[in-house]
């Protein structure tokens, strides 16, 4: 990611416009935070909702993010406080679906 | 369709992995009505990607039989802060939590279906009540692979992520000229001062 942006122009938060840097700029460090976030959240680490706090406006951003890194969005192991719940809604989503190949 | 069962939408990125990934009939494979509370559809489709969001109301057009927007209070809030410019983050599964009170409300029998973006999900206790089930972007792809309905869940989420790397690609250039622009104004600037 860092690499796209060497000798590219960009500016900071003070908008000083800087040109042909090779040493991080302050957009730079940002992406590598982002980087480092975006890396987290494909491995089930941080949650969509950290992304948003952490200063992901869209989820676009965040498929934009992984799609640049090779990444995928997760799939949440079934695992968690919500696991019945989310049985529940499976079977549902199966009889669903087998009703309508069916039919 | 079953008029006792919905599909409540309660985050943008269900709705805009599909619309990037080209596969948001999928939502439609299972024959429920799906609901999409106003305040995530106003999130979805105000956001920058004109790419995603021009798809999603295009499909929700096509589909008007099928697919609904959902007023909410929480959506009047929503319109408030935005006019206001106060922040509007979490508001969609706010909106989402009225909607199925509304819906739980009005029928004794109905059931509904609330579906989450995947990392959220695991972190979170939800509702629960008996006639209210769960599923992640992941469960529902998987569960349409798993009928043959869908070539494969990663293919789904790797176009999604690929289409989404284009889009914010094309932001990039964007931003980039706009930066170019600046840049020969402040130039400009420097010169004239001279």
């Amino acid at each position: 990611m860092l690499a796209a942006y060497a000798g590219s122009v960009c500016s900071d938060s003070r908008n000083v416009i800087y040109m042909g840097m090779t040493m991080d700029t302050p957009n730079q460090v940002i992406d590598q935070r982002r980087e480092k976030l975006l890396r987290d959240y494909a491995a089930g680490k941080v949650s969509w909702s950290t992304l948003r706090r952490r200063g992901f406006d869209d989820y676009v951003a965040v498929l934009g993010g992984l799609g640049a890194l090779g990444l995928r969005p997760p799939v949440a192991p079934l695992e968690g406080v919500n696991r019945a719940a989310r049985e529940r809604g499976r079977a549902l989503l199966r009889r669903a679906l087998a009703r309508q190949v069916s039919s | 369709m079953n008029p006792g069962f919905s599909l409540i939408v309660t985050d943008t990125s269900p709705l805009i992995t599909l619309a990037l990934a080209g596969s948001l009939d999928a939502l439609l494979r299972p024959g429920l009505p799906v609901s999409i509370p106003d305040a995530v559809y106003v999130e979805e489709t105000r956001i920058r990607a004109a790419a995603g969001a021009g798809e999603i109301v295009e499909w929700m057009n096509a589909h008007l039989d099928q697919v609904r927007i959902v007023p909410t209070e929480i959506g009047i809030d929503q319109q408030r802060r935005l006019e206001e410019g106060r922040p509007t983050r979490a508001l969609g599964e706010q909106a989402a939590l009225e909607v199925l009170d509304r819906f739980l409300e009005g029928d004794p029998a109905a059931e509904a279906l609330l579906l989450f973006e995947d990392s959220d999900i695991a972190r979170r206790q939800v509702i629960i009540d008996e006639r209210v089930s769960l599923i992640t972007t992941g469960d529902f792809l998987r569960e349409l692979e798993a009928a043959g309905l869908i070539q494969s869940t990663d293919y789904i989420l790797g176009r999604a992520a690929e289409r989404g790397r284009n889009v914010e690609r094309q932001r990039q250039v964007g931003a980039d000229a706009t930066m170019r622009l600046r840049l020969r104004r402040q130039l400009q600037e420097r010169e004239d001062r001279k």
